[in-house]
């Protein structure tokens, strides 16, 4: 197991290395790089002498294009990455690791509560599907979730906009606090105005991503029913329920254990389209800015971020695996 | 989570292979003759057809391509426009108030007073933007007064095809390569996974965004941006592939045929076309459907984010943008007619695609019972 663990650790390393070198050559030759993007309104309105602009690309690490120019700042990065620092976002100006934690919270508590609701309703929806192979709630299940994957969540959330928040004025239109709140609020009014702003992206998101979930946990306990030891089951004369939710269940739910491991990315990423599309200041959104920016360490930093909960994402479940379903052994 | 928006689908829910078929003994033939067998692929084609939802994709499917590839032939209606036709005539008129504030002197009590005063202009527009849906323009027009109902034809041109030539093309790579490095395992299999768990890990939508920020400011616009982003989307796309292709090689290889095949002294590349490829195709297929409907998805996504082509160009994905962006609240809450039927489409053809995949995983299932 020790072995396994240090070898997939060795090869999470390699991969890790490959793919930021593959980021760093890309966001390097983005051509219109942050110090052109900032201070062409100077320049323009004869405030800044373009000269200087030279002066400040070198500042910033960012003059030399050459492949040997290239080799250096990945070098410089790599070699601060290895001190534990990630440097500092061009755009906000703090260094990364803190805009990139600073953001976070809000993200993942969006992600965290619609993955748990998307668990309470898409696995009990899902058995009763497989329970009922065929029947109307099997169908209906299937054609609902089908729908749901094939959603794209901008257009999903702009008609959300204009139906719940244009038309009927349920819930806010976007953002994170209503602006008519009182300086004093108590911190409960501002934790309930703000969970009144989350409602529309949290459905956002349970709704596209219900879907695959209850056809997974379908394919999954059809799977089970069919196996030996149910049929002795029942044989015994169990009772349907217990055999459903007592034998069945327990062996559905291994692989969505492990499933759960790989939703780490979009736990901690952000929901970069659904953040866009109703103005939540979180990660993702801080990202989407500092792309648009040209912001190299942010850009490098969050891309980075999301590799390396991919890469230990991946290899949780496959030990998850290996601890809820006894029959598999971890070697290689 | 929208970015990881691909089907886990595809990679959980295994197809199993239809077993090779049984050559009729010569003994039975009288018995062959009065029994109609089908073979694997009848019955394939069969339970395929027999299906609801696959039929519904089918047909869906057609309506859309006939929709987006003859409609905008017929120029003889009048509600149909040309993708970039301007409509140059008359448009709404236009209220707009201003506020004026000015201050005032009272003469009687010589005290300087704050007013304001509302100039109200009214304007008719010289050209007909963002007209309400009419007989003229089925959908109303845009800002740039293009028609918005013959945009969705033309836009239905570009999003439906573009899945196509980036899925035929991963799929080539991803069987290249799956097929390689399953074939001859060893170092060959590590370098070839590395690599595909490389492009695994790097997050797809920055990377996008990345390229696509870079795409214009380097000037590549036009057909040549629509080239690169298909080539992007395949080199982004085929690592999946692989590790499908790669899996079923594996499995396949400990097989008994195969044995058999190894000791007829068969050539390699006729073992690999002719015995190992035909049975990884329903997995392929399978997915190839479902991946169509993903890149589709990624296309409008990038067109929501005006990162996809130029606006002129009519993509359904192009055409929602308006709702994103300083203006997008007014449009959201005006302009439904805009943006609406566009994302309607959008869904309409991932969940045709969506069902015939579904539909051709539960043919292609030798255990299915319907």
């Amino acid at each position: 197991m020790v072995k396994y663990v240090l070898k997939r650790l060795a090869i999470a390393v390699l991969v890790l290395f490959g793919v930021s070198v593959i980021i760093y050559t890309l966001v390097r030759f983005m051509p219109a790089d942050f110090v052109d993007q900032k201070y062409q309104p100077l320049i323009a309105s004869g405030q800044m002498d373009p000269s200087h602009l030279d002066d400040l690309k070198e500042l910033y690490g960012l003059s030399d294009r050459s492949f040997g120019g290239l080799v250096k700042g990945y070098g410089k990065w790599m070699g601060n990455l290895l001190k534990g620092d990630l440097g500092i976002s061009f755009y906000y100006q703090l260094p990364v690791g803190q805009v990139i934690f600073q953001n976070m919270g809000i993200s993942f508590a969006l992600a965290f509560i619609s993955l748990i609701l998307e668990f309470l309703i898409a696995v009990p929806l899902g058995i009763k599907a497989a329970t009922h192979q065929y029947g109307f709630v099997d169908y209906s299940a299937t054609v609902l979730s089908m729908i749901g994957i094939s959603l794209p969540s901008f257009f999903l959330g702009a008609i959300f906009i204009r139906f719940f928040a244009v038309e009927l004025r349920w819930f806010p239109v976007n953002g994170l606090s209503s602006s008519g709140l009182p300086n004093d609020a108590s911190s409960w009014t501002i934790f309930w105005d703000m969970a009144w702003h989350l409602v529309l992206p949290m459905l956002v998101l349970v709704i596209l991503s219900i879907g695959s979930l209850m056809r997974y946990t379908r394919t999954n306990t059809l799977e089970v029913l069919n196996a030996d030891y149910i049929r002795t089951a029942r044989a015994k004369g169990v009772s349907e329920h217990s055999v459903i939710y007592k034998h069945a269940f327990r062996n559905t739910m291994i692989p969505l254990v492990t499933l759960l491991a790989g939703t780490l990315p979009g736990l901690f990423g952000g929901a970069m389209i659904t953040e866009q599309v109703f103005s939540i200041p979180g990660i993702g959104q801080k990202a989407y800015i500092a792309l648009q920016q040209g912001d190299i360490p942010f850009v490098m930093g969050y891309n980075m971020f999301l590799a390396v909960l991919t890469v230990i994402g991946t290899l949780l479940s496959d030990l998850m695996y290996a601890v809820v379903d006894p029959r598999v052994k971890l070697n290689k | 989570m929208d970015y990881e928006n691909k089907n886990p689908d595809i990679a959980e829910e295994t197809v199993t292979i239809p077993e090779s078929p049984i050559s009729s003994n010569e003994e039975t033939v009288s018995i062959a003759d009065s029994v109609k067998t089908l073979s694997p692929g009848q019955m394939v084609m069969k339970r395929f057809f027999r299906s609801k939802l696959s039929m519904v994709g089918l047909v869906t499917l057609i309506v859309l391509f006939i929709f987006s590839f003859i409609g905008p032939e017929l120029k003889f209606l009048p509600f149909i426009w040309g993708e970039t036709e301007l409509d140059k005539s008359p448009g709404k008129t236009v209220v707009t108030e201003k506020q004026i504030s000015y201050s005032y002197t009272n003469p009687e009590t010589g005290e300087v007073e704050n007013h304001t005063a509302i100039s109200v202009s009214v304007q008719q527009l010289k050209s007909n933007i963002e007209a309400p849906p009419s007989k003229e323009h089925l959908l109303g027009t845009d800002a740039m007064t293009y028609d918005v109902f013959s945009r969705l034809m033309y836009g239905g041109r570009i999003s439906l095809t573009i899945g196509f030539v980036v899925v035929i093309l991963e799929t080539l790579l991803g069987v290249l390569l799956g097929g390689l490095a399953g074939y001859f395992g060893k170092w060959v299999d590590q370098l070839i996974m590395r690599i595909v768990d490389i492009f695994y890990c790097i997050p797809t939508l920055p990377l996008m965004l990345i390229i696509s920020f870079m795409l214009d400011s380097m000037g590549i616009e036009d057909r040549a941006k629509l080239f690169v982003m298909m080539a992007l989307l395949t080199l982004l796309g085929w690592a999946g592939t692989a590790r499908l292709v790669r899996g079923q090689i594996l499995y396949l290889r400990e097989q008994e045929y195969m044995m058999a095949a190894e000791a007829t002294g068969l050539p390699v590349w006729r073992k690999i076309f002719k015995h190992l490829l035909p049975n990884v195709m329903p997995q392929l297929i399978v997915t190839m459907t479902l991946g169509l409907g993903n890149i589709i998805l990624t296309e409008a996504t990038l067109g929501y984010l005006g990162l996809g082509l130029p606006s002129r160009y009519a993509t359904w994905g192009n055409m929602i943008n308006v709702v994103s962006g300083e203006h997008g609240l007014k449009y959201i809450q005006n302009y439904p007619n805009m943006w609406v039927a566009p994302g309607i489409c959008i869904i309409l053809a991932v969940l045709a695609f969506n069902f015939i995949g579904d539909g051709l995983r539960d043919a292609f299932d030798p255990k299915s019972k319907r």
